[in-house]
């Protein structure tokens, strides 16, 4: 198995293939190059970004890219599931949290002080209109898109499904989002440890994998301190603030890494008492819930992916 | 003006007279009403209502639908896969 580590989308991204060692050189080119394009095409933090242009065309029709289109039009499908958790229009509370800019630099640099308490504007992302022909998209004035984990999932697909042609099995692992085709040569599954959230060096399980999507979201990675207040990335869109939630991450097992990618969120937002409802309207997820003291919990499928290999406490 | 005043009253007058007595000849022909049981009514006693478990508030209930899992003692890092699901 071949790697390549680099970092993208303020995150630490892994490639991973196998099988012919040319194919996998130029598998394993293309895919970084094009986590590179879709990040600058997709990313709310540069004003050149096509994201960032969309937002300010809201009012008017936008002649988007397949990339952004694709992803708009399947963001658009999670906004009816059970909950209501998924809202791609929470920008404006997000950047009152002090998320206004990249994690990388929040990290280096800090947050602005809490804003002045502004009145909530809640957007309809039902209202969102398409023009399939066209391929073009119609925001109501005032709406703000952030795509954040929803794009990352999508790229981390994508990615692999590229590695996917030119190598025999292959994975992308985009920090909080992987994406896996194929099968390693002398095993049955992919292996994948699970981070533990309270500590970075400690891995809580090992996941027995088939191709597909795990995606796990966590309250305690992308945090920062904000006047007297710690904050986090996960708005609950019912109240337009960081969430709170009695578990620290959700990892969901999915065929697709949208899928994981919505439902980690959501069932984190969610947490313990409603989650499983919300997962039980879904049979082809599984998921997995770190509590406070590093406990497991999981959905009824979710014990078939753990690794039996290891000996477990 | 004064000779139209006075024959209003009057019909008034006629007309509540005649009204009254419509209605005693009315009432007097109605059916007469009947006359209640004076035996009272006997009502099964209520069944007994099922007594609830008493609600469970301590931390350690389980959600519907979940299950505990069991987790990894820790481990080297050598020993373990090299793909990590680690949140965003």
């Amino acid at each position: 198995m071949e790697f390549s580590e680099f970092r993208a989308m303020n995150s630490d991204i892994l490639l991973a293939a196998e099988g012919p060692q040319e194919n996998v050189a130029r598998g394993l080119g293309l895919a970084r190059a094009f986590i590179a394009a879709a990040e600058a095409r997709l990313t709310r933090f540069s004003d050149q970004s096509e994201l960032a242009q969309l937002n300010r065309s809201a009012g008017t029709w936008f002649n988007a890219s397949e990339e952004l289109f694709d992803i708009v039009r399947e963001a658009r499908v999670f906004i009816d599931q059970r909950g209501g958790l998924f809202d791609p229009t929470v920008l404006d509370a997000l950047e009152n949290a002090g998320y206004d800019k990249s994690m990388d630099e929040i990290r280096a640099h800090g947050v602005a002080s809490r804003r002045a308490p502004a009145k909530r504007v809640t957007h309809d992302f039902r209202a969102v209109q398409f023009d399939d022909a066209a391929r073009a998209i119609w925001l109501p004035p005032g709406m703000r898109l952030d795509l954040g984990g929803i794009a990352k999932g999508w790229i981390a697909e994508r990615a692999a499904q590229i590695l996917a042609a030119y190598c025999d099995a292959g994975a992308v692992d985009a920090g909080g989002d992987l994406f896996a085709v194929g099968l390693p040569a002398n095993d049955a599954a992919w292996r994948i440890a699970l981070e533990d959230p309270r500590d970075s060096d400690n891995v809580l399980a090992v996941l027995r994998v088939g191709p597909g999507a795990v995606a796990t979201s966590s309250v305690t990675k992308r945090r920062w301190q904000q006047g007297d207040r710690m904050q986090h990335h996960l708005i609950d869109p019912q109240r337009g603030t960081p969430a709170e939630t009695d578990w620290l991450s959700v990892t969901v097992i999915a065929p697709h890494a949208t899928v994981a990618e919505v439902f980690a969120k959501s069932l984190l937002i969610a947490g313990s008492f409603e989650a499983a409802e919300i997962a039980a309207h879904r049979e082809d997820i599984a998921f997995i819930a770190v509590d406070g003291e590093g406990h497991l919990w999981g959905s009824s499928q979710a014990k078939e992916f753990l690794d039996v290999g290891f000996e477990y406490a | 003006m004064k000779f139209f005043q006075t024959s209003l009253r009057a019909l008034i007058v006629a007309g509540s007279i005649s009204g009254f007595f419509a209605g005693w000849a009315l009432l007097a022909h109605a059916g007469k009403p009947v006359a209640a049981d004076p035996n009272p009514v006997s009502v099964d006693a209520p069944a007994p209502l099922p007594t609830l478990p008493p609600l469970d508030f301590s931390t350690n209930s389980v959600p519907t639908g979940l299950q505990p899992l069991p987790s990894l003692p820790p481990l080297s890092q050598s020993a373990l896969p090299r793909l990590r699901t680690r949140g965003s």
